[in-house]
């Protein structure tokens, strides 16, 4: 190990002791020795809610809304809850299957399973100006990212892998569709028509088995500078 | 005295380990909240944003627990203190952490070890470049993260961190102490 980097182990327990001496009466306390809080009931209402279900209180509103919305699409896509009117197919390539619904379009997935190893090292290396990275979250079949900018606006990609008979709807309805070639890949863009909806940006990786998947109310170009930047890195 | 450890608690699921470190470190974590804060609704307000924290990042909580428990109480003071001082900063109460490094007399090479000394200047440095510290090599947060969290960018955070870790490694060898490369 590097000079550099056995200080920076030595940094790190340092901290934590320094902490721990900073503190040191209340860690080291017996509990029936530190004084009783008096909560308030807007705390212990949280309190309650927390102990019931820890995990889903951490999760930040936005990721709630990205799972929320994934979760759905793959629920009904799997399920066949759908009316086509005139439905239209077209096998544009050997693993998706493209279906136009009244409300939906859908995209079911054919092909063989991708690496579940990458989920989560393929990011986008391009960001709008003054986004960052503010969440991120690498689950069984996704890989959930959230960026942020100081006016609170939010970019959500995904990247997912779909195993065979999966598939992805998408609103139909607030939105214009158009095809789109990003780095040899095909998609979708969906344009919204109607004021504070979405514009979606769906492409399908056939060689690696993936699907990556960006929304937001932000510009749909910056959206597909996004897409075009995307590469594999080291960690997930 | 060593922190608490869990791991008598045997095979577990991620809920009941964590509900179990909520229910042994609350009240401890709402003390040291309250005593930066002073005052109990915001040390509530820390103390809810530090477990759901900890909470998000159960990978890392898990990560440390399995490494050395004896750790968790200081990395969850950690946490629950940087809530506590961005409380604060938003607040426009800043100045409760002077940032003129007043570090204490040294007692001697031989007397006390360059680990101690080591921290005890951490526990004198200023806010500035301690919290950031903490935050990059406790909480293992990334520049972006930790720029996020201070309005700062990522480069200022760079700039900042190798500078406190740099003013550590010249003061212990002011002090005839030899550690890192002074990067």
């Amino acid at each position: 190990m590097e000079a550099g980097n056995e200080f920076d182990v030595l940094l790190r327990r340092a901290l934590l002791d320094g902490v721990r001496a900073d503190h040191e009466d209340i860690l080291t306390a017996d509990m029936v020795a530190l004084p009783e809080p008096v909560y308030s009931m807007g705390y212990l209402q949280w309190q309650q809610k927390l102990r019931k279900a820890p995990f889903r209180r951490a999760v930040p509103q936005g990721r709630r809304i990205l799972r929320a919305a994934a979760c759905l699409l793959l629920v009904l896509g799997l399920s066949g809850i759908l009316a086509w009117t005139n439905p239209t197919t077209r096998a544009w390539v050997e693993k998706y299957i493209f279906q136009h619904g009244e409300a939906v379009d859908q995209y079911e997935f054919r092909g063989q399973d991708g690496d579940p190893a990458l989920l989560g090292t393929i990011v986008p290396g391009y960001l709008p100006e003054g986004f960052v990275e503010t969440e991120r979250d690498v689950a069984p079949l996704s890989a959930d990212f959230i960026y942020q900018n100081e006016k609170e606006q939010v970019i959500y990609y995904s990247h997912i892998l779909l195993s065979q008979g999966g598939a992805i709807l998408f609103d139909n309805e607030h939105s214009t569709r158009s095809n789109i070639t990003v780095n040899d890949m095909n998609g979708y863009l969906y344009t919204a028509i109607s004021e504070n909806y979405f514009n979606h940006l769906i492409l399908f990786d056939e060689e690696n088995g993936f699907v990556y998947y960006f929304f937001s109310t932000t510009s749909e170009k910056e959206l597909v500078k996004m897409a075009e930047s995307l590469g594999i890195t080291g960690e997930n | 005295m060593l922190a608490v450890c869990l791991s008598v608690l045997g095979e577990q699921s991620d809920k009941d380990l964590f509900l179990e470190f909520f229910s042994r470190y609350e009240k401890k974590l709402y003390h040291v909240a309250l005593s930066i804060l002073q005052d109990p609704t915001l040390a509530e307000d820390a103390v809810q944003e530090a477990f759901l924290r900890v909470a998000r990042h159960f990978k890392t909580f898990k990560k440390i627990f399995e490494k050395s428990c004896q750790e968790i109480g200081p990395w969850a003071v950690t946490i629950v203190k940087n809530v506590s001082i961005d409380i604060l900063r938003k607040r426009g109460r800043e100045a409760a952490f002077p940032e003129e490094w007043d570090p204490p007399s040294p007692v001697g090479v031989e007397a006390e070890t360059g680990y101690d000394r080591l921290v005890a200047l951490i526990r004198s440095m200023p806010e500035t470049y301690r919290q950031v510290l903490e935050m990059k090599f406790v909480l293992e947060m990334k520049d972006r993260e930790i720029g996020k969290a201070l309005g700062l960018s990522a480069d200022a955070v760079s700039q900042r961190v190798r500078r406190g870790r740099k003013l550590l490694i010249e003061k212990l060898r002011e002090e005839g102490y030899e550690y890192g490369s002074g990067k």
